[in-house]
């Protein structure tokens, strides 16, 4: 019996919950939000004054540190288990007419940049306002546009050029990511299932390792469904079969993972100092 | 009676008459002057109405005006001879030129104009600031121009 692949569910999970959370508020105080308008960072429904400058260090500080500690431990299993693009690929595997593809992506990027925007402004005024075309709705539709673009044209290019998760797990060292092979020339009946499947555009797990491999698994069960009627297993297979997304990178990654994350606290808990505030703003006088 | 009554009447009314608003008039002469809207939550403020209480304690020549916002004058504040303390609503705030934060600062000069207008508190440029307008230097640090030597003339013939 074939396998079924794991990939949509947890993918969804995590979109849903991106588009979520910056809905959730308690007392005008938001889950998390980095607060430009009001001039405060907001976590966990507890508010922080910050100004600008404060608030872009966090913002960079935690880029950098969720890119360093998501390399460390989860490493490629990231991009095939949450990573928006890859939900996209689906999609675009799924419906084969091109208007109604081209238009659901645009849906699916318009409201993925609205709740990425929705995280530095309220997302209640951003929607009420949205059509009066402030400096938030102009940033959307940016967004939408540069999301459309990755999603439709660019795709396997964006993810192996330019996307800052790839630059990271690319220095980081790359036998251990090595995960599902291809063994068995010799039975081979070159049907290219595999590569048709794979979300990297061309990609072809029969020539060997490819860093740019997403370990989605799809490949493993294309193949098997084509040599069940051949009463033989998968070609591809798991070259580690322990290997998993909780278990993916050896124990020092772990342990250099932990040390950043208390880093990024550290120097978050560092900029909130009082003492690099520029001035006071009269709406977060109930903060102090 | 009604002259007891009226007496009562202007006693209590007296401190709301002397009380007076604050305006850019009533601003000593021959001084530098450095007027600054606060308010005694903000920890910005407290830096800043520590540096000035100093500031005036120093030196004679400096006149500090602090205006606390939307709220009463704090009662451990040390009062010294070269501060003023007021009490001064928002709307009122508003007319001299405060939007949504404080501390706004202002410091004029020795003839009562304004020289620059601060939306935060910096140490350094306000001592440098101040130390300029002492030696009747520009906010720059330059000389006025009756006192300039002028090279392009003197080398004239």
């Amino acid at each position: 019996m074939a396998k079924k692949q794991i990939l949509a569910s947890s993918l969804l999970i995590t979109y849903f919950l991106y588009i979520l959370l910056p809905w959730l508020t308690f007392n005008n105080v938001h889950f998390l939000m980095f607060n430009f308008e009001f001039h405060r960072f907001e976590l966990l429904f507890i508010a922080f004054e910050a100004s600008t400058h404060q608030l872009i260090y966090i913002i960079l500080s935690l880029f950098i540190g969720l890119l360093l500690v998501l390399n460390l431990t989860i490493s490629r299993f990231y991009c095939g288990y949450f990573c928006p693009t890859s939900l996209a690929s689906i999609i675009t595997l799924k419906l084969k007419n091109p208007f109604v593809l081209f238009f659901t992506i645009l849906l699916f990027a318009f409201v993925f940049a609205f709740s990425t925007i929705s995280y530095f402004t309220s997302a209640k005024d951003l929607f009420v306002n949205f059509l009066k075309f402030d400096t938030a709705s102009i940033f959307v539709s940016i967004l939408t546009t540069l999301f459309t673009s990755i999603f439709l044209l660019f795709r396997a290019w964006y993810c192996s050029i330019l996307c800052p998760y790839f630059f990271i797990s690319a220095i980081l060292p790359q036998e251990e990511k090595q995960t599902f092979e291809f063994f068995d020339k010799d039975s081979c009946i070159d049907c290219n299932k595999c590569v048709k499947i794979c979300p990297m555009d061309d990609l072809d797990i029969k020539n060997g390792f490819d860093m740019r491999c997403v370990q989605c698994g799809l490949c493993e069960v294309a193949c098997e469904s084509v040599m069940e009627k051949r009463n033989k297993t998968s070609l591809i297979a798991k070259k580690f079969k322990d290997r998993n997304i909780f278990k993916s990178f050896s124990k020092n990654g772990y342990f250099l993972a932990i040390v950043i994350s208390i880093l990024i606290i550290g120097s978050i808990t560092y900029i909130l100092d009082s003492s690099f505030l520029d001035n006071c703003y009269f709406i977060n006088k109930k903060l102090y | 009676m009604k002259i007891v009554k009226i007496i009562i009447l202007i006693l209590i009314l007296k401190g709301v008459v002397l009380a007076t608003p604050f305006s850019i008039k009533s601003l000593k002469n021959n001084n530098i002057n450095i007027v600054a809207f606060v308010t005694s939550w903000c920890p910005v403020c407290q830096k800043l109405n520590n540096h000035l209480l100093k500031l005036s304690n120093k030196d004679s020549e400096i006149f500090v005006t602090l205006l606390f916002v939307d709220e009463k004058i704090p009662n451990n504040l040390q009062r010294t001879n070269n501060l003023k303390l007021f009490s001064i609503p928002f709307l009122e705030a508003k007319k001299f030129g405060v939007d949504k934060s404080v501390p706004y600062i202002l410091i004029f000069d020795k003839k009562r104009e304004i020289v620059k207008k601060y939306h935060t508190f910096n140490r350094i440029l306000i001592d440098k600031l101040v130390n300029n307008l002492k030696n009747n230097l520009y906010e720059n640090g330059t000389l006025p121009p009756e006192k300039r030597i002028d090279l392009w003339q003197k080398n004239r013939f």
